[in-house]
């Protein structure tokens, strides 16, 4: 990056720190700290609510994502309108009849207690670890793609968002959310309008998505599932069944009407937002905000990275985009063994260049078509088997048996993709509001994180527990002391992912074992008035249990495992409340 | 940030719900237009 680019960058950051710093004053008690008063307008509240889903993952990766495998994943995003029409008419009445700071605060007036406390013990150990990725997976690539050291790349991001989010409390977080919200919107729309300005011209807008099309990357809708087998299999089973497939309308509908119900309406992270507002109807107003614009928003994001694809066509595309991958790939002895796979990808990458001339006027027959989608798959598969020999002469890897080298996993280079053509292509100036834009995604998911792990931390578990009768001063003060402690947890276990790919992936499939039990055990409340204390705890048990049953001997996609912890515990609750009345 | 407007988009609630819901159907029929227009992994370009 050039000086004027890290002048941009820099100028953002102490922008919103000294924005977020500026929100302290007035917050002097936990209503101002954790719910801003109820006076935040439902735009602030609805930007903040899409500011704190788009992480910078979701920034990197999703753009990534599209180059890869096209725009399938905007399926996901398919249930969130519905989701959100749901829990404004339902959920938004019950968390805004009384003046609670969490979500779980409900819990206890509808379960008891127990209910109450499993509820925010199963959110703050899933989101904490949650919280650590979120700053560690971008600041791998940021840190690799500046060439600054991962460490003060965490400790920095760390630092700044726990220094701002502990003075000023949710406001700060919604304060500057709108900004990022805003940055990163911003540098999103500079990046089409670069890519449409380089892919335009030379193919014409119509001959660009003929191109895209002979890829299969425009597949953003598939109603027919890959399988009509709707028996799950077991665990291992080489048969695939329809509960395998991760992107089609079915899973991304239903599946995702659960995730987003239960992620919007039930994790504190979100919750908190709409407890801001000073009315039901402003929460409700910032909940569909997010219902309009963001299949839109995500469909958008997934074409910037087709449109990211179609660039390196024309451009010519790296066999790596991972610049440690780039390094090894130089040196003997990989570099040898390294040389023929690139001689295949460059033979690849220019058939792809020429016939994507050829298609996008519309001159191509059906043998240079299918020649293109040979090449389209070449230049994949070369760029595969590179990383493939990457991991290999890794020292570690390489002193394995073979047996053991078989097992690794080719390391994925996704979320390198869309830093490397920043860095690469996008003039100056722009570079440092890019990175600005990814820098902002990452603090605006961090910010949220951490005042919601406070909120639940100090209203669930010190003032309900340990200290019942703490003055609004000594609350408050626990709470600045709780959010650097969850700052420095959370940056502890960001540095010590190093090195630990798996660890993460586990750690990102944690919510999904519970999210759809939290969202039950509210479902539960509505729709069972009888249902007591015991049901509530022996529905969240059972719910997760189910989940935990499921994951161990079916293979079923994740994305469902909302769906069967939701239904698990109104099973469970539901007998529980049963045998609890004929007592 | 605060705010004193205080009504419902669209009239009414039930109303505006309708209408997110109409929208979110339209998004999806307008994504599957344009995969039936332009995505052709395995026919004609």
């Amino acid at each position: 990056m050039s000086f004027i680019d890290w002048a941009v960058f820099n100028a953002f950051l102490v922008w919103i720190v000294v924005d977020g710093l500026r929100r302290a004053r007035g917050t002097n008690t936990l209503e101002t700290y954790f719910a801003g008063g109820r006076t935040v307008s439902w735009w602030a509240a609805g930007l903040s609510i899409m500011a704190t889903q788009a992480s910078a993952i979701t920034v990197i990766g999703t753009t990534g994502q599209g180059y890869e495998t096209g725009m399938e994943f905007v399926q996901t995003y398919f249930g969130l309108a519905f989701a959100m029409v749901l829990l404004s008419i339902f959920f938004v009445p019950l968390y805004r009849a009384q003046p609670i700071l969490t979500a779980y605060e409900f819990l206890e007036r509808r379960f008891g207690p127990a209910t109450r406390t499993l509820a925010a013990l199963i959110f703050l150990v899933s989101r904490c670890l949650a919280f650590g990725v979120v700053l560690y997976a971008p600041s791998v690539v940021m840190s690799a793609m500046l060439g600054i050291p991962l460490t003060w790349t965490v400790l920095g991001i760390g630092a700044l968002t726990t220094l701002y989010t502990t003075v000023g409390g949710v406001r700060a977080v919604i304060a500057t959310d709108v900004k990022q919200m805003l940055v990163i919107i911003g540098g999103l729309l500079l990046i089409l309008v670069l890519l449409l300005v380089e892919v335009v011209p030379a193919l014409g807008f119509t001959g660009a998505l003929r191109v895209l099309g002979a890829t299969g990357k425009l597949n953003a809708v598939e109603f027919v599932p890959e399988s009509l087998e709707f028996v799950p299999q077991l665990r291992g089973s080489a048969v695939k069944s329809f509960w395998n497939e991760k992107y089609n309308f079915w899973s991304g509908t239903l599946g995702g009407l659960f995730l987003m119900l239960s992620y919007f309406g039930c994790d504190q992270t979100q919750v908190q937002r709409i407890l801001t507002n000073p009315t039901a109807d402003e929460s409700r107003k910032a909940l569909l905000m997010s219902a309009f614009a963001k299949v839109p928003m995500q469909a958008g994001v997934l074409f910037l990275g087709v449109l990211l694809y179609l660039f390196y066509v024309l451009q010519g595309p790296p066999l790596l985009f991972d610049p440690s991958h780039v390094k090894k790939a130089g040196d003997a002895p990989l570099s040898s063994v390294i040389a023929p796979i690139e001689a295949e990808h460059r033979g690849a990458a220019e058939q792809l260049r020429r016939l994507a001339g050829r298609i996008a006027s519309g001159d191509a027959n059906g043998a240079e078509v299918d020649a293109f989608r040979r090449a389209v798959a070449t230049e994949r598969r070369a760029r595969s088997a590179a990383r493939r020999e990457v991991l290999l002469h890794d020292p570690e890897v390489a002193a394995l048996a073979p047996a053991q080298q078989k097992a690794r996993k080719t390391p994925n280079d996704t979320n390198y993709i869309f830093p490397h053509f920043v860095l690469s292509h996008v003039p100056m100036v722009f570079v440092g509001l890019i990175m600005a834009a990814i820098f902002a995604a990452m603090m605006s998911s961090a910010d949220s994180t951490l005042n919601a792990l406070t909120a639940s931390s100090i209203v669930d578990i010190y003032r309900r527990w340990l200290r019942p009768a703490a003055t609004e001063a000594q609350a408050l003060r626990a709470s600045r002391v709780t959010s650097v402690l969850w700052g420095l947890a959370a940056t502890g276990a960001a540095l010590l992912f190093r090195g630990t790919g798996s660890v993460i992936e586990v750690v990102n499939q944690i919510g999904s074992f519970f999210y759809g039990s939290l969202l039950g055990v509210f479902v539960l409340a509505m729709v069972a008035p009888r249902a007591g204390p015991r049901a509530g705890v022996i529905g969240l048990c059972g719910g997760m249990l189910s989940v935990l049953a499921t994951y161990w001997f079916l293979s079923v996609e994740f994305l469902w495992f909302n769906v069967i912890g939701c239904v698990g515990v109104l099973v469970f609750g539901g007998v529980a409340s049963a045998f609890d009345r004929r007592r | 940030m605060s705010s004193s407007v205080n009504r419902p988009p669209f009239g009414s609630w039930p109303r505006c719900y309708a209408i997110v819901c109409a929208v979110a159907l339209g998004y999806i029929a307008l994504l599957y237009w344009f995969v039936r227009a332009f995505n052709h992994p395995g026919g004609p370009a």
